[in-house]
Parts: structure tokens; sequence; C-alpha cells
């Protein structure tokens, strides 16, 4: 039976493997594209240009410009925490062939799978950061003085939590139907299109938001240059304890995982 | 290596499979090309290697899978009988690999319903019922032990 630390040792072993697979598929998918990967950040761009016209006249916003950073870089966290999330149910389906025909970890999967979604994420957050940047330059200093503690949380985030429901998606089916209501419900209850503020006596709702713990310091450290360290830490606190957590998940359901899939 | 289906998607073509199973055996791809060219003829796939995978036949990709996995040299290695899919030739070349694979002290786990397969390569038999085994003997015995309980 491999412990969870050879799981992390074969995971590290194989990582030529893991990442090179997600960057083929990345490849594939915007193969006979004029644009390429370049789409993800135009479509990521192409986004936030109308919601911040829509929802920047519906708030009545003051400082539109503002406005336009602090929706940019919610929604470009966003994109990729929620498809991270959204396609996790049915990745050990996706899967199935190579779960009951090879001897891998599942756990290499979830790398592919994580892989993919670091570098759909950061080919997006980039040009969307590059774009941003001409209107409020201090972000890009802010996010490589500041940002990076925020930015490795959201990066283990995107690990641990969508390997945990991918692994309960294999047991419990439902999970299929639950989670894009639940990423629905909590798109709307996070202030991504809006501010904190707004929320009036429902801000303790933001508080209780693991997602928003994600979005919000990072967001915070680069547009205001201020980490708030207590949340910072309490957040890497949670994705530590999360990564265990999924991994002895994974230990535990492995031996089940080809008859459930 | 226990292995019946290449790593990657189904969407990526034969040359990204081969590359990823060359990575994930050798960690890095010094003297990956000549290993491709010998992959390429002996699976006889030609210039099919850059198509997606999901394009090829069965017997397609179970003639790429047999030249990837046999292309090195594994302590042990697991198949089935699928390896001999494919025209007769890729047979010959393929019975042909078997034999240095074992000469080259490997160990064969071959699974398979074909006596006359079994016994070109193997000396040891394992029958399983329902996922138990009810014979380890010499290969003769438990193919008897097969035939016997069969029905």
């Amino acid at each position: 039976m491999n412990t969870v630390r050879d799981t992390i040792r074969d995971a590290w072993k194989s990582r030529r493997v893991w990442w090179f697979t997600a960057t083929a598929r990345t490849r594939a998918r915007f193969a006979r594209t004029m644009l390429g990967s370049f789409w993800l950040g135009f479509s990521n761009l192409l986004s936030i240009g109308t919601l911040a016209a829509v929802y920047g006249t519906v708030f009545k916003v003051s400082d539109f410009r503002h406005y336009v950073v602090y929706l940019g870089i919610s929604l470009v966290i966003w994109n990729s925490l929620s498809a991270s999330i959204s396609s996790a149910p049915n990745l050990l389906e996706h899967n199935t062939n190579h779960l009951k025909n090879t001897n891998l970890n599942p756990f290499f999967y979830v790398l592919e799978e994580w892989s993919f979604h670091l570098q759909t994420f950061f080919q997006s957050f980039f040009l969307v950061i590059l774009v941003l940047s001409f209107v409020k330059g201090q972000i890009v200093i802010n996010l490589l003085t500041l940002g990076w503690l925020p930015l490795f949380n959201l990066l283990v985030f995107m690990l641990w939590l969508p390997m945990v429901v991918c692994l309960l998606g294999a047991r419990y089916r439902d999970l299929y139907q639950l989670v894009p209501i639940v990423l629905q419900l909590v798109f709307l209850l996070s202030p991504i299109l809006y501010y904190r503020e707004s929320l009036g006596r429902f801000g303790w709702s933001a508080d209780w938001n693991p997602i928003y713990q994600i979005i919000g310091p990072m967001r915070e450290a680069m547009m205001h240059g201020h980490l708030e360290l207590h949340k910072v830490l309490a957040m890497l606190f949670v994705n530590l304890v999360g990564m265990v957590v999924a991994l002895k998940l994974l230990q535990r359901e492995r031996p089940y995982l080809p008859f459930l899939i | 290596m226990i292995q019946k289906s290449f790593i990657t998607s189904p969407e990526l073509s034969g040359v990204q499979a081969v590359k990823a199973h060359y990575l994930l055996v050798r960690g890095n791809l010094k003297g990956f090309r000549p290993f491709l060219e010998e992959v390429v003829s002996f699976s006889g796939l030609g210039d099919f290697i850059h198509l997606p995978v999901k394009g090829y036949s069965e017997g397609m990709a179970a003639r790429l899978l047999f030249s990837v996995l046999t292309g090195f040299q594994h302590e042990c290695l697991a198949l089935d009988e699928g390896f001999g899919a494919g025209d007769s030739q890729f047979q010959g070349r393929a019975q042909e690999r078997m034999r240095e694979f074992i000469d080259g002290a490997g160990t064969l786990i071959m699974a398979s319903h074909s006596d006359e397969l079994l016994r070109q390569f193997c000396q040891r038999g394992l029958v399983f019922d329902q996922g138990r085994i009810v014979c380890d003997a010499d290969l003769g015995t438990a193919l008897d032990f097969y035939h016997e309980h069969r029905a």
C-alpha cells in the first residue's frame, strides 16, 4: 500500500510527464486556430470589458477605472477556479480507460488536469494583467512584491479542492448535478461583480466564503499593495490541511476507483 | 509495467503518446528521436503517428502500444493477447521481440485464452476464477486444469 509520501515522490518523479501531457492538451485545443492560446486571455478580456460596462452602469460606480481593475482581477481568478472545480466531478470518469488499464496512480491524472488549468490560468492572467496595467500600472509591481503568497494559495487551492471533488464525485454521482449549482451561487455571493461593502449586513458571508478568501487577498495585494497577512496565513493553513486530506482520501479511495467509474 | 492503454488523452497524437511514455520511463527526452523512429518503423504506422490516437483502429493502437512497451527493457511486463493484432508480418515481428524480451531476463505476465500463444512464451500458468487464483502450476498442468474446469 502506497503512503502519502510515496504518492508525492512518484508525482515528483513523473512531473515532466504530467506537465507535458497538459501542455500537449493545451496545444491540441488551439490547433489550427489563428490566435492560438491567445484566445484564453482574449476571451477573459472580452467578458471583463462587457461585464464592467454593464455592471459599472447598473451599480453606478463612481470610479470606473478602479472598477475595471477590480472586476478584471476577480474575474480572471474566478474563471480559472470555477473551471478547475467544475471539471472535477467527471475527471476520473474521463480517464476511465487509463485508470482501468494502467497501473499509474490516479494522482497523475489529477496533476495533469491541474497543470492544464494552471497553464490556462497563467496565459489568461498575464494578458489580462498586461492590459489592466495600462489602467493601473501599480498592479504589476504589487503582484511581484506582495502577490506571490496569495498566488501560491490560489495554485494549491486549485489542486486539492478539485481533487476532493473528483474523488467524492466518483462515489457520489449527485455531485455532477450539485457542483454547477453551487458554483453559480458562490459566484453570485462573492464580491466579484460588486464591492464587498455592497453586502451590507451580509458582509460576514464573504468572510466564510473560502473562494472569496482566495480571490480577496490577491486582489487586495495587487490593487492596494496591502497584504492581509492573517487571512493569507490562515488560507495557507487551510490549504495544507486540504492537501493532506485530499491525499489521504485518494489513498483510501484508490482501490475502489476502477469499480466506481 | 502494466499498461493496456496510452496514458495520454485520445485527442493527442501518436507522437505525443510515445513521448509521454518515454518521459515516464526515462524521465527525460535524451535519445527520444531514434526511439520514436524505431517505434514508427516497428509498428508500421508511418505518417499516421502524427494523427490523434482517437482516429486509430484498434489494431493500429495495439501495434503502437506494443511497440512502445517492448521498446524498453522492463523488469516485468504484463500483456494480454491483444498484441497479436495486425497483419502476419507484424505478428512475426512481435513474436520475435517477445522472445528477445524474455531472453533479456524480463519477466513476462501474459493474459490469454490461446493455448498456442501461452505455450510459446510461458512456463508457469495461473488460472483465475472470479478474481481468485484457482490453479498455480507449470503451464501444462494449468492448461489442463483450465480445460477441465471451463464448463
